[in-house]
């Protein structure tokens, strides 16, 4: 093995990519090349600062962040019609579970009293599940005129997303 | 979890799982390359109509979400190649239009100043998931040639930082 391949090695075994039998190789290699071994303590701890590039999970979140309050500012209109659209949304799915659920609430009620802890779960998994719906929805909205293969897609990622929420709200404890 | 091109029919489901599941990963990509996030929204948008446009030809079984990484990337790289062509400024860098920490949009600025096959390694890398010799194979060349742009870029990320403090 020269040089150049336990080079290209080291940035296979930074990433957890590196099979056993390549492993011993550079192993040997390291151990019989003292210029390697430098090099490899370089390329370690460059890597170790390009482990704080940002995750896309939190590029995504202060984009939306900065996107939401944004929009809010910009355009009261559109945002006013986009709160609209989620409300009437929000009001359908709500009176929908409630009748669904109300038995069960009451029950449940009568049973141990535990009517506004009930009530604040109800209502925070469902701001929590609507806000990042509204967003969506917000967006979707926009770009309607654009692609409509794509917003089909999305819309129904979308009531997937809702399916799947309520289903976690019917199997959390709250219903057992 | 792998979704593979089996049939035409199986294609809408599948490309609604990938959007459900990675459209981060992929948004995340298309941000760290274009460098702001509307024209990542577009780019995302390209790529996911171009994907609809060729289904029907695409031969291959390979696995969608790789290919649509693919498409991701080139469409951000031909985007970029639109913007310099018109010499369009930039729209602002992203670290002032995003709540990153001091230390993350030093080191992705950092990363959006290498050479661009060294930046496109490293994003790809390090959004995508995907592994070195699929990423070999997006970009069409040699893994040992994927491999040594990313030393170099190593190399390289650290000096620009360093010359920064």
């Amino acid at each position: 093995m020269n040089c150049e391949e336990a080079r290209n090695l080291m940035v296979l075994h930074l990433y957890g990519e590196m099979s056993q039998e390549d492993g011993e190789k550079l192993r040997a290699h390291l151990a019989d090349c003292f210029e390697c071994s430098v090099y490899f303590a370089e390329i370690e701890s460059a890597n170790e600062l390009l482990k704080q590039l940002p995750s896309f999970s939190e590029l995504s979140i202060s984009i939306k962040e900065v996107r939401l309050s944004r929009e809010a500012k910009i355009s009261r209109f559109g945002r006013v019609a986009g709160v609209a659209v989620f409300a009437s949304l929000a009001a359908a799915i709500l009176i929908g579970l409630i009748l669904h659920f109300s038995s069960v609430v009451s029950v449940e009620v009568a049973q141990n009293g535990s009517q506004n802890a009930i009530l604040f779960s109800f209502f925070s998994d469902f701001a929590r599940v609507f806000s990042s719906l509204e967003y969506d929805i917000l967006k979707i909205r926009r770009e309607r005129g654009g692609n409509d293969a794509l917003f089909t897609i999305r819309v129904s990622c979308i009531e997937r997303e809702m399916e799947e929420l309520q289903n976690a709200l019917k199997e959390e404890s709250l219903w057992d | 979890m792998e979704w593979t091109i089996e049939g035409k029919r199986d294609v809408k489901k599948n490309l609604e799982e990938i959007y459900l599941k990675r459209r981060g990963e992929l948004f995340g990509l298309a941000v760290a390359m274009v460098k702001d996030a509307h024209s990542a929204e577009d780019v995302l948008q390209d790529a996911f109509t171009k994907m609809l446009e060729r289904i029907g030809s695409y031969k291959e079984r390979g696995k969608m979400y790789n290919y649509l990484v693919r498409l991701v990337y080139t469409c951000a790289v031909d985007r970029l190649r639109r913007k310099k062509e018109r010499r369009i400024e930039e729209e602002g860098d992203l670290s002032s239009k995003v709540r990153l920490p001091e230390e993350k949009s030093s080191v992705l600025e950092g990363v959006r100043r290498l050479p661009e096959e060294q930046r496109d390694v490293v994003l790809l890398r390090h959004y995508s998931g995907l592994s070195f010799a699929e990423i070999a194979e997006i970009l069409g060349a040699p893994l040992g040639t994927v491999l040594s742009r990313m030393r170099y870029a190593l190399i390289k990320l650290k000096e620009i930082l360093e010359k920064r403090k």
